[in-house]
């Protein structure tokens, strides 16, 4: 296809369209026919065109399309159809440009991968898990389990081979100490402390491979003639590894079910069920201190081997503190098996049913397999703490040796039942914290729970049960939670009840109804106890009555009340007089603070008056007092300002003038003085200027009106030479001043009532403001 | 009716069968990536493109040809949209080819300001490199 030619066809199409849409084509379609056939059979070819166009490039959207009608109802479709056409454009382009990048990862898995998973193995079935079927071994044992609470447990010990200590002295050690009883002394105790490893263990030695489990065959021993064979070949050997398969859950206490030995050549598999009471003959063994014991994970096994067979270990060395020394990832047998051995143990038998006779293949193979590397395994890791040692300048295969030395140490003890706090590892205070805390609520349902408990406790050991065999803990809390009537109502509590709790289900309906009655009889003691405090009151009562109305009675309940008050009464003044004591205290702090502000108070003129004479001194007082006196009372100078007015009219007079200002100097003793000192020659009127200088220079434009005052008063008083004329006036003047001076300051100051010097004051100030006025007047 | 209108219908039906006669290929084929096949990448996004202008041609006659207003449908967002392809197709022709230049029979309907990128100013460049210099 030719685009080029594609896009001329459609441009000059749609161009002659175009001009043809320059008409009226509907009016036209309406006049002309032959128009109109014309646009009909034009449109019919590009509607055609459109279906074809459309239809190849999306096929399932181009049906159907008649009319524009249709194109314009189902444009959806069309632009779908265009924005396809755009897009694989755009791809087209950017792949051009050399955009598109391939991605970096491919999500293609590995078939490698897929192949290395290890696939997942199916569970062990239920009947190698938990052999329900079969009898119990216990009941075979020669000595039966004795599960009473009461029971004490001794050792198993009949001679103690390879001992520092002979086992006559230890008993009669016991005999001595009765509070030994309870928990014994280990008989073996001095033989571990003192042992030594011997010394080729702390040599590097070559790791001793004695091939695959598949390679050798275990031994089975169960008779005793085989037992002291394979007695005869552990006494020759320097080192052997021991394991123990252990069963608890159809035992009360349990009971070890195989035991797995092997040395450098040899692996035995001993059935313990059947030579329960003759393998302390392996003391002779076990003891031994020149033999070494290597086991993994010792802890339980020390404590069956002592419950069961009376055997006791020295010289143990645990693989897993070797483990712990060195540092390892893990810590398991299964971890150094890998590690070592490149053998991958089916850790599903461990927790499997072991009492199964004869044992299957795989399990004897599995049992095998935990002795049979041990002692390789123990080759290794003793030259890795031997060089690591000498690394670190530690001894860490005696570290490891002193940790394996305290496992041997422990003893088994009986662990007693404690109905009363529940202590213990299965007791019912750990039981509850740990699955019922939110389940056994109040004391009722507590109650319960702690009756169940110990009834389940004594059905385990009759039966001879574990516990979680005959109430497990779970179902144990929701039979006291749910608190049953009747049968029915346990069996509703769950579908997977026990078989022993189906065949005790009515004893448990009783307990449960015994706990609940005692639960109410407690209640019933205690509101009965209420009732008869109650009781107990009224009497009381009834006695204090008969001591009012007895005379002499009252008399000492009287005098006996007036002691209680004179005590109260003593405290009350002791605590009164200490306060009013303090209160004293406090008056006199007080007395004592006036009497230091009056010192002070005094001793502030005395200092005023030492520098300066005294004549200054009264002067700055009366300045100091006036400007005081302005300050507190503005109103007074409205007041002053009055009074000139007076003066202006008296003034026109040069007679009263001067009479005036005469009178006005004569009644204080400081202006007269001047006045002396002014006339008798030109000298002291240059003394009294200097002093009228510096009391310039000390107060503020106050003072240069009084040395004006004074200037143009001293030529007035030169030219009068005759002192008869001024002898008269003063006589004169004096008396008619006084009336003044009395009438004006009543008439104008008739409220106040001011002391001689302030009036003073006032006087001077009248005499500077209105001696100004009348100079320039 | 008028010789005039009868001489551009006379046209019309000729241009449509030009047009007719370019499309054989196309309907003889099965699609229009059947046709696709076989080209390279820029000739199939021209192929595209020109599918897609065909379409909306042919629509924009029919609108004119029954007296619709075509103005107001979406014909015209879609014909502005193969102006703007046209334009990317050049670009990539040059980015791809850049010594020659394609000729394309269709430049008459893009305007070549959009197709041309900013050149730098070289001369002034290299003044203000000196300068700082």
């Amino acid at each position: 296809m030719d685009e080029s030619e594609l896009f001329k066809g459609l441009m000059n199409s749609t161009a002659y369209c175009s001009e043809l849409a320059k008409v009226d084509i509907p009016f036209y379609k309406s006049i002309d026919t032959e128009f109109n056939e014309n646009i009909k059979s034009v449109s019919s070819r590009f509607m055609r065109l459109i279906e074809l166009l459309l239809s190849k490039v999306d096929r399932s959207r181009a049906e159907d399309i008649v009319d524009v009608e249709d194109i314009d109802n189902r444009w959806a479709e069309v632009s779908d159809t265009l924005d396809i056409l755009f897009e694989k454009a755009d791809y087209s382009i950017d792949k051009a440009q050399g955009l598109l990048k391939k991605p970096a990862i491919e999500t293609h898995a590995s078939t490698s991968d897929v192949a290395n998973k290890k696939p997942k193995k199916e569970k062990l079935p239920y009947k190698v898990i938990h052999a329900a079927h079969l009898t119990k071994p216990q009941l075979r044992f020669r000595v039966q389990p004795n599960n009473s609470r009461e029971f004490v447990w001794s050792w198993k010990l009949t001679e103690k081979p390879h001992s520092l200590v002979p086992l006559e002295k230890i008993i009669a050690q016991v005999k001595l100490d009765p509070s030994l009883k309870n928990s014994l002394p280990h008989p073996y105790e001095p033989e571990i402390q003192n042992s030594v490893y011997p010394p080729w263990v702390s040599e590097m030695s070559n790791p001793i491979d004695t091939g695959s489990v598949d390679e050798t065959e275990p031994i089975w021993v169960s008779t005793e003639s085989q037992l002291s064979d394979m007695l005869k070949e552990l006494q020759n050997s320097k080192e052997i590894a021991v394991d123990l398969e252990h069963h608890d859950y159809r035992s009360f206490r349990g009971f070890v079910c195989l035991m797995q030995i092997s040395n450098r050549e040899k692996d035995w598999i001993v059935d313990t069920l059947e030579l329960r009471e003759e393998l302390e003959a392996l003391n002779v063994v076990f003891t031994n201190p020149n033999i070494i014991k290597v086991f993994h994970g010792a802890t339980m096994d020390i404590i069956w081997l002592q419950r069961d067979f009376g055997l006791y270990v020295v010289n143990l060395f645990d693989t897993y503190y070797a483990t712990k020394v060195l540092g390892f990832e893990g810590h398991g047998l299964a971890f150094l098996l890998q590690k070592y051995c490149d053998y991958d143990a089916d850790k599903r038998y461990q927790m499997a049913d072991w009492r199964i006779r004869p044992l299957p293949r795989e399990m004897l193979k599995y049992a095998q397999s935990d002795t049979h590397y041990l002692l390789y395994i123990w080759d290794h890791l003793r030259n890795e703490l031997i060089s690591k040692s000498a690394e670190r300048k530690e001894n860490l295969m005696q570290s490891v040796f002193n940790s394996s030395k305290q496992i041997s140490l422990r003893k088994y003890e009986l662990e007693p039942y404690d109905p009363i706090y529940g202590l213990g590892t299965d007791g019912w205070r750990n039981v509850l914290t740990k699955f019922g805390s939110s389940k056994i609520i109040g004391r009722e349902a507590l109650m319960i729970y702690r009756a169940l408990h110990d009834w389940r406790d004594s059905v385990a050991r009759k039966e001879d049960e574990s516990v979680r065999y005959v109430l497990p803990n779970r179902l144990l809390i929701a039979i006291a939670a749910s608190k049953p009537v009747e049968a029915a109502d346990v069996f509703s509590i769950s579908k997977q009840l026990t078989p022993i709790a189906r065949m005790y289900v009515e004893d448990i309906v009783k307990v449960v109804q015994e706990a609940e009655k005692l639960y109410n009889e407690q209640v019933d003691r205690e509101k009965s106890q209420f009732k008869e405090v109650e009781k107990q009151n009224q009497p009381l009562a009834v006695f204090s009555e008969s001591n009012t109305l007895g005379d002499y009675k009252v008399d000492s309940s009287v005098f006996e009340i007036s002691k209680q008050n004179r005590s109260k009464l003593k405290t009350l003044l002791a605590n009164g007089s200490a306060f009013w004591i303090e209160g004293q205290s406090q008056d006199d702090l007080r007395k004592a603070r006036k009497e230091r502000l009056f010192i002070v108070n005094q001793n502030i003129p005395f200092s005023l008056t030492l520098p300066c004479t005294q004549g200054h001194v009264e002067s700055e007082l009366n300045v100091k007092q006036s400007t005081v006196t302005e300050a507190a009372n503005p109103s007074l100078n409205g007041e002053k300002k009055q009074e000139p007015i007076v003066i202006r009219d008296l003034g026109l007079n040069k007679q009263k003038r001067d009479s005036s200002k005469l009178n006005h100097k004569e009644p204080s003793n400081p202006i007269e003085e001047r006045n002396e000192d002014i006339e008798p020659s030109e000298a002291s009127t240059s003394v009294s200027k200097k002093r009228k200088q510096k009391k310039k220079k000390k107060n503020s434009g106050k003072l240069t009106i009084e040395a004006e005052h004074v200037s143009n008063d001293s030529p007035i008083i030169n030219e009068a030479p005759f002192d008869y004329k001024n002898q008269k006036n003063f006589i004169a003047d004096l008396d008619s001043d006084v009336g003044k001076n009395k009438f004006g300051k009543r008439g104008f100051n008739p409220l106040n009532k001011v002391s001689l010097p302030k009036r003073n004051t006032r006087e001077l100030k009248k005499r500077k403001v209105s001696d100004g006025k009348s100079t320039s007047y | 009716m008028d010789p005039e209108y009868s001489e551009l219908f006379e046209r019309l039906n000729k241009q449509l069968d030009n047009v007719e006669d370019v499309l054989k290929p196309l309907k003889d084929a099965e699609s229009i990536f059947e046709l696709a096949e076989g080209k390279s990448e820029l000739e199939q996004a021209k192929l595209y493109i020109t599918m897609s202008y065909a379409i909306n041609s042919t629509l924009y006659s029919f609108y004119k040809l029954n007296g619709i207003d075509a103005s107001e449908r979406p014909v015209m967002q879609e014909l502005q949209r193969v102006k703007n392809y046209i334009s990317k197709i050049q670009q990539a022709e040059k980015n791809v080819n850049p010594k020659t230049e394609a000729v394309n029979t269709s430049n008459a309907a893009i305007s070549s300001s959009s197709s041309n990128r900013p050149k730098v100013a070289k001369d002034a460049a290299t003044r203000i490199i000196k300068h700082h210099t």
